[in-house]
């Protein structure tokens, strides 16, 4: 009897947990947070770290050979396969401006990225890239 | 063609991982005694401040904190208690949950005068200490520390065959992982343990963190490899006291091995990054059974990844954490608090505090073989415009042991990282299977679901296979 005494904190514990939540956008609560008009340098890091371990593919035949077989040398077998996959490269600012159709989508509509069980982006990447975005995604 | 090629390669590096949140290990380890050590038959138990089994981490493990290297302690549970096949005397609790035809058959605990017997008391091994020595076939460790032995170090004889108190013990721990079509390698340590002389350690492990982008990305960047731990330990004292000095990760909350937790990611904890590791002092003593680590140090900043051989990079700001509460036979609670103080540019003040607790109904009802864990963990941080705020996580986990080293694991995690903003938070749920065949191998596999509060849910299956000595 004490021992489902006990688990039953662990459900309580569970329950107030899911409760919790705030009610504002980080723009909202904190819009100094992020620059109004973030250059790459700024998102650049966060494309870097989420996206290009496996979005380091290309669209042009020569290229793609050529990424192939210096991640097949360096036995990179995720880019290897996001290449296998011909998934769109993110790895330099005019190749995510060519995707940014997708990665609105992916990022902002769906918020499916990083994919599976890995843990989505923070409110302050998704308003850093959202804010580089609405100023016109500059490379500059 | 290109397809091919990646099945060949990623044929070749068989992947995996392990997984397993420790402080189950540990609560289990509490059905019998002789789950961690060779029994004698007429057990004499020493006074409370000669004590080793304190259900505490320095019980399995060289670092009183938990986590990496085993002492011999450990290595007996991990060969006579965890695998499918043992290779040491099988607890007697156990007895009926070999694999059948191969392994050892014969019972920890001794019922007859052919198995093996442990010696009852400190005065029995120090008469016997020659011949216990002797007996000794450990290939992992060399020599005995100078002095004579001292009662509050492990005994030689009751781990079997195994040193129980070596001048040299080196360790390894690889671990693989494949997730979806990604196959990289997760984590390689190379423990180092000296114990020249009785009452001090030094312990350095170094070690390479994976990167899911492929083993060049991971072994030829930079910061790749580095001191994991390093640190000189006056320990073997009443109480199982200790104090330590150099790089290690603060002690707080439950020591799981699964890096990607909220409750460990969120809090500068995470085991598998160096910038997680910090330089100080931590003192701490553990008799049966309240326990209690503190420590004070120095960190870099938030995100900075600090030098890989210079442990004292660490010029950004001091923190402090302790770490107390009472680890029972089939029951634990304990509590947390850490505190960072750093400018805003270096990622700013944070206070946390920890609530967890372990339940083991198993060591009192054999039919239930179950154990959980959890943590809740709240607390405020500054954002990098200065604005404080709050934050919390929870983690449970409930393990199912079907069999020996075969353990079905059902976990669930949740975060709000910041409760000012919406939709924000997460949840995700483990379903999971650990299978050690043989000691020091362990495959992990799960199924795990993320519940973003915005947008879409996604799924991945997450193998590990971690090898370790």
């Amino acid at each position: 009897m004490s021992m489902l005494k006990r688990m039953r904190w662990g459900v309580l514990l569970s329950i107030l947990a899911a409760c919790a939540s705030g009610d504002r956008t980080l723009n909202e609560a904190d819009p100094g947070i992020v620059a109004q008009r973030p250059a790459y340098a700024q998102v650049e890091p966060i494309f870097q770290a989420d996206c290009v371990p496996c979005h380091s593919g290309t669209d042009e035949r020569a290229e793609y050979d050529r990424l192939f077989d210096e991640a097949r040398a360096g036995r990179r077998l995720a880019t290897m396969v996001a290449i296998a996959n011909d998934d769109p490269g993110l790895e330099s600012c005019q190749s995510i401006v060519n995707n940014l159709e997708d990665v609105v989508e992916e990022i902002f509509d769906k918020n499916s990225m990083p994919p599976g069980a890995w843990p989505r982006l923070t409110s302050k990447e998704r308003l850093t890239i959202e804010r580089w975005i609405d100023r016109g995604a500059s490379c500059d | 063609m290109r397809l091919d090629s990646l099945l060949v390669v990623a044929s070749l590096i068989l992947v995996a991982v392990p997984g397993q949140g420790t402080p189950m290990y540990a609560a289990r380890s509490a059905r019998t005694c002789d789950n961690c050590h060779v029994g004698p038959n007429k057990w004499e138990n020493p006074p409370v401040a000669e004590r080793k089994c304190n259900m505490s981490c320095q019980s399995c493990h060289i670092d009183p904190a938990g986590g990496g290297v085993r002492n011999a302690s450990g290595r007996f549970f991990g060969q006579s208690t965890l695998p499918m096949i043992a290779t040491s005397p099988r607890p007697t609790d156990d007895w009926d949950q070999n694999a059948p035809l191969v392994g050892r058959r014969d019972r920890a605990t001794s019922y007859d005068d052919n198995l093996p017997v442990g010696p009852n008391t400190f005065t029995a091994a120090l008469e016997d200490f020659d011949a216990l020595a002797a007996a000794m076939d450990d290939r992992w460790t060399w020599g005995t520390p100078r002095g004579e032995p001292n009662r509050y170090g492990l005994l030689q004889g009751r781990y079997e065959r195994l040193n129980a108190d070596p001048m040299l013990r080196v360790g390894a721990d690889v671990r693989f992982a494949a997730l979806g079509s990604l196959y990289f390698p997760m984590q390689i340590d190379v423990p180092v343990v000296l114990h020249p002389t009785h009452h001090l350690t030094v312990l350095v492990n170094t070690g390479a963190r994976g990167r899911p982008s492929g083993f060049s990305d991971t072994y030829d960047q930079d910061h790749s490899f580095y001191f994991r731990e390093a640190f000189a330990m006056v320990h073997e004292a009443p109480y199982q006291a200790y104090a330590k000095v150099g790089r290690f990760v603060p002690s707080f909350g439950l020591k799981l091995d699964d890096h990607t937790s909220h409750i460990r990611r969120a809090f500068e904890l995470d085991g598998a990054l160096p910038e997680s590791r910090v330089m100080g002092v931590e003192v701490g003593a553990m008799p049966n059974y309240p326990f209690l680590n503190a420590s004070w140090f120095r960190m870099a900043a938030r995100n900075r990844v600090p030098a890989s051989w210079d442990i004292s990079d660490v010029d950004d700001g001091w923190g402090s954490a302790i770490n107390a509460g009472w680890r029972d036979l089939s029951w634990s609670v304990g509590g947390s608090a850490m505190f960072r103080r750093r400018d805003i540019d270096e990622g700013g003040d944070t206070s946390t505090y920890s609530l967890y607790g372990v339940l083991n109904p198993w060591r009192n009802r054999r039919n239930l073989p179950v154990t959980y864990q959890a943590e809740y963990d709240f607390g405020t941080f500054q954002r990098s415009s200065g604005a404080r705020t709050n934050q919390a996580a929870f983690y449970q986990e409930l393990n199912w042991v079907a069999y020996n080293s075969i353990i079905l694991l059902l976990a669930h995690d949740w975060a709000d990282p910041d409760d000012e903003i919406t939709d924000d938070d997460d949840h995700r749920v483990q379903l999971g299977l650990q299978v050690s065949p043989i000691a020091g191998v362990t495959v992990d596999g799960r199924l795990r679901v993320l519940l973003p509060a915005l947008g879409q849910a996604g799924k991945d299956i997450f193998i590990q296979l971690h090898l370790y000595h």
